[in-house]
């Protein structure tokens, strides 16, 4: 991770803003503040992410093109419709990395969001205390924020109000249901007994049940994916005798069939993961 | 047509010294990854690890009825070390030495909890002394719902864990599997691309359309595995995508050609 952050920062160069406006969307806006706020870097913009994943995707493609031509000794016309395939990959792949961080923190966030409420509740409850809740759920060894309650407490040892601290943690995580949590245990003006219980109102059998459907749907989406995958070489079959040579050369057509493949993976995975992560939120 | 495309010999020049590089290098990635997966000390042992957890709740419930009764914290906990008969059992025991010694109930858990091995049990122990630090009298009649609250989130944070970890291992399996008939398939596609130019009368180099169908399903396997890492929230997606690359390569090197058999 902390290497592509400083590939963000070294290839930083002014593109002009109404090109970012239109590249960067508001989900890779929210990442990137989320990613800024994680890694504690405050340089981190969406002009630095989007004209270094240009510049990386288009110096890799063009080494890709070299050797593909070169070494391989493929075909001109070929080398450069991988290449161009590479470029899209390339590019993608650096300018969606925050939204995967957020997404991958989100899904396991989420999770564990009603666990760690209930715990939180339930210790606020016995103790009245929001820094001993804190090092409970610290020890809990919850992945993600186990670590970041490390940092919390130590900042409320360094004086910080618990609360404050909590507070200003909960504004930037994904996991809505964590979030809005948290931000109400963390005041505690209006900490009272019916506040706690609304915490976490769902029972045990109910989270199960929420977590099985995310769950279920997750392998339905997985499985979804491998079947595309195994449908893509006969397609690639049944489509040859419609093709006329002449017209194109057919050793392209599954480059061609990979870039639309890819089309249909993002916009599958942009449809459906929505849905499946509204299942936890 | 002349071939503009290499053969696969072409791109794959010692087909052993391949076979040996990559089981070399899936062989790595494996060791990575298991050895990240057994970091976590709650892997191994997750067998120690319920045993400490049911026998610390075990003995906090004895504790609880004991305070319960009216008796002094102290006392409670003597009492409960002395009805305890669990696999905690030497460590309890130490415990009673410590109390006739004259350390009071505090000390006593602390001992306790430096004892204990996993984190997420010390913390229980944490909760009870804060627990006994503010309401000594009420513990009593706190501390059950207490044990039995914990009882559940434990049973409910491992159900979950061990979904979601089935779950993770059933979909890298299925991913990579998928990567071998992936090679599979290009490996008979040579023997349908001859039986459709036959039927088809089309006149095309058949070398040709085989190196790009498997470098076109290589990017395919690699993509694919890739998004499904994503989805089931791996945290480094690309080793699942490396591994499954090279499971394509090698059981594509390892498959014959459909015709030639």
């Amino acid at each position: 991770m902390s290497i592509l952050l400083k590939v963000y920062n070294y290839m930083d160069f002014p593109l002009p803003m109404k090109i970012v406006n239109k590249l960067a969307s508001d989900e890779l806006k929210e990442s990137i503040k989320y990613l800024s706020i994680r890694s504690g870097i405050e340089y981190l913009s969406t002009r630095a992410i989007i004209s270094s994943s240009i510049a990386l995707s288009s110096i890799i493609s063009f080494l890709c093109f070299l050797v593909l031509t070169f070494i391989f000794l493929i075909n001109v016309f070929l080398s450069f419709l991988l290449s161009i395939l590479f470029f899209i990959i390339i590019y993608n792949f650096i300018l969606t990395f925050p939204i995967r961080i957020y997404q991958h923190d989100k899904i396991i966030l989420s999770r564990y969001a009603y666990l760690i409420l209930r715990e939180l509740s339930m210790v606020i409850s016995i103790t009245g205390s929001l820094l001993d809740a804190l090092i409970f759920i610290k020890f809990g060894n919850y992945p993600i924020i186990s670590k970041d309650m490390k940092s919390i407490i130590l900042s409320c040892f360094n004086g910080f109000p618990p609360g404050h601290a909590l507070n200003m943690y909960a504004s930037f995580l994904p996991s809505i249901t964590l979030r809005n949590g948290l931000k109400l245990i963390s005041n505690p003006n209006i900490l009272s007994s019916e506040t706690l219980s609304s915490i976490c109102y769902l029972t045990t059998s109910e989270i199960k049940g929420i977590l099985k459907d995310h769950q279920s749907k997750i392998e339905l989406y997985c499985l979804m994916l491998i079947v595309l995958g195994l449908l893509f070489p006969f397609s690639y079959l049944m489509l040859i005798p419609f093709l006329k040579t002449h017209v194109i050369d057919l050793s392209i057509i599954p480059f061609i069939m990979i870039i639309l493949h890819i089309i249909l993976l993002s916009l599958l995975t942009k449809k459906l993961m929505e849905k499946i992560r509204g299942v936890l939120n | 047509m002349k071939s503009f495309l290499p053969s696969i010999s072409h791109l794959i020049f010692n087909i052993y010294f391949q076979i040996i590089i990559i089981i070399t290098i899936i062989f790595i990635l494996s060791i990575y990854l298991l050895n990240k997966l057994l970091r976590n000390r709650k892997t191994i042992n997750l067998k120690k690890y319920f045993n400490e957890s049911i026998e610390l709740e075990n003995f906090l419930t004895l504790f609880a009825s004991n305070l319960r009764f009216g008796l002094s914290p102290e006392l409670s906990l003597l009492k409960s070390c002395n009805s305890y008969s669990g696999t905690l059992k030497n460590k309890i025991k130490q415990l009673k030495n410590y109390i006739s010694s004259g350390l009071n109930v505090f000390q006593v858990l602390s001992i306790l909890s430096k004892e204990l091995y996993f984190d997420e049990n010390k913390r229980v122990i944490y909760l009870f002394m804060k627990m006994l630090n503010k309401a000594p009298r009420k513990l009593g009649h706190v501390a059950y719902d207490v044990i039995n609250n914990i009882k559940e989130l434990r049973e409910l944070r491992f159900e979950i864990d061990t979904m979601f970890s089935r779950m993770k291992l059933r979909v890298i399996l299925l991913s990579i599997i998928s990567s071998i008939v992936y090679a599979f398939m290009v490996k008979i596609s040579y023997f349908f691309l001859f039986q459709t130019t036959i039927f088809s009368k089309i006149k095309i180099n058949l070398e040709n359309f085989h190196v790009s169908l498997f470098i076109a399903t290589a990017l395919l396997t690699f993509i694919n595995s890739y998004y499904i890492s994503l989805a089931i929230g791996i945290s480094r997606p690309v080793i699942i995508s490396i591994i499954s690359e090279l499971l394509y390569l090698l059981a594509y090197l390892v498959i014959p050609r459909i015709p030639s058999i």
